[in-house]
């Protein structure tokens, strides 16, 4: 119980820690109520009739950007194209997308593997496919324990004589 | 591990997969979908909190400070450049040109850190459903038999 705490502490200490490194680094960050003078969070505009998030203008020449960096205010300022094609758009998704494919193929193909690997030694157990395989992967316990003594001799050196062919053949 | 907490862990790998790819949900739904998946993801290391560290887990306690520092800038980076959660309580953020990189940046971090752990983690996790079901199974056998 005391370390559950302590991880409850510490994952709000880490917390408070990026709030308090973010405001340091970035004195003007603050959240705040929403009023009629609000500006635009991304692009600075300020024009008392907001937009909304959902239906973002076109450049009009009228409505003025505010730089968030440079601080100069301009109609043709390109805080247009931020607000436009980045603000509040999944820009990002696609580098995402590239990792996690990949992981959930390679995922998906090694659950396949293994899968047709344990179906293929439980038909070998079950005496449907005698390969050379079996030999090393089918021991005797595999064998149902219904079957007799002999039968067990019998696909043993089934086994065994197709781990010898297959040996041949390779070699050969 | 009990087989609840794997459950329960698989259960937190897939909210984060989904709030992961606002591409598939959108924006707005991501926001909410990310601050429940913080949410679940808070159980989940407070849960764990017997495991974080120890003697000869160097290497765990490494990526666990990784996911821990990333989770946190992504989170925090993630509520300051909100545009539904936030406006939906009456608030918005200033500072978006800083917030913003670094919210791509933590999601990365966060995703590649989350990964590995996945992989180191997942073997235990199956097994552990794995030994449970086998055990069900057997008590069953016995149960029968008498």
């Amino acid at each position: 119980m005391p370390k559950k705490l302590l991880a409850a502490l510490v994952l709000l200490a880490a917390l408070a820690v990026t709030i308090a490194a973010g405001s340091a680094l970035a004195p003007g960050s603050a959240i705040r109520p929403i009023a009629a003078d609000s500006p635009c969070p991304a692009a600075g505009c300020a024009s008392g009739a907001c937009h909304g998030f959902e239906a973002v203008p076109e450049p009009d020449g009228v409505h003025e950007m505010t730089c968030p960096e440079a601080g100069c205010t301009s109609a043709e300022c390109h805080g247009w194209d931020s607000l436009i094609g980045r603000y509040h758009q999944a820009s990002d998704a696609s580098l995402n997308m590239w990792i996690i494919m990949p992981t959930v193929l390679v995922l998906a193909l090694w659950l396949l593997v293994r899968r047709s690997g344990r179906g293929a030694r439980g038909r070998e157990g079950r005496g449907d496919v005698l390969t050379s395989s079996s030999a090393e992967a089918a021991p005797a316990a595999k064998v149902p324990a219904a079957h007799s003594t002999a039968e067990v001799s019998i696909a043993r050196s089934a086994d065994l004589a197709d781990a010898d062919f297959d040996f041949e053949r390779e070699g050969a | 591990m009990k087989r609840n907490r794997a459950l329960f862990d698989a259960v937190v790998l897939v909210v984060y997969l989904v709030a992961a790819n606002p591409a598939l949900t959108g924006v707005p739904v991501h926001e909410f979908i990310g601050l429940g998946a913080f949410v679940v993801m808070g159980v989940h290391i407070v849960a764990s909190g017997d495991g974080l560290a120890g003697r000869g887990r160097a290497g765990r306690l490494a990526l666990n400070i990784v996911l821990l520092v990333a989770l946190a800038a992504c989170v925090v980076s993630g509520v300051m450049v909100s545009g539904a959660a936030l406006p939906s309580l009456g608030l918005y953020a200033t500072g978006y040109s800083f917030w913003d990189p670094l919210h791509a940046v933590a999601a990365k971090v966060l995703l590649a850190a989350l990964i590995v752990h996945v992989v180191v983690r997942a073997p235990a996790a199956l097994a552990v459903l794995r030994r449970k079901k086998n055990v069900t199974s057997s008590e069953t056998l016995d149960a029968l038999e008498f």
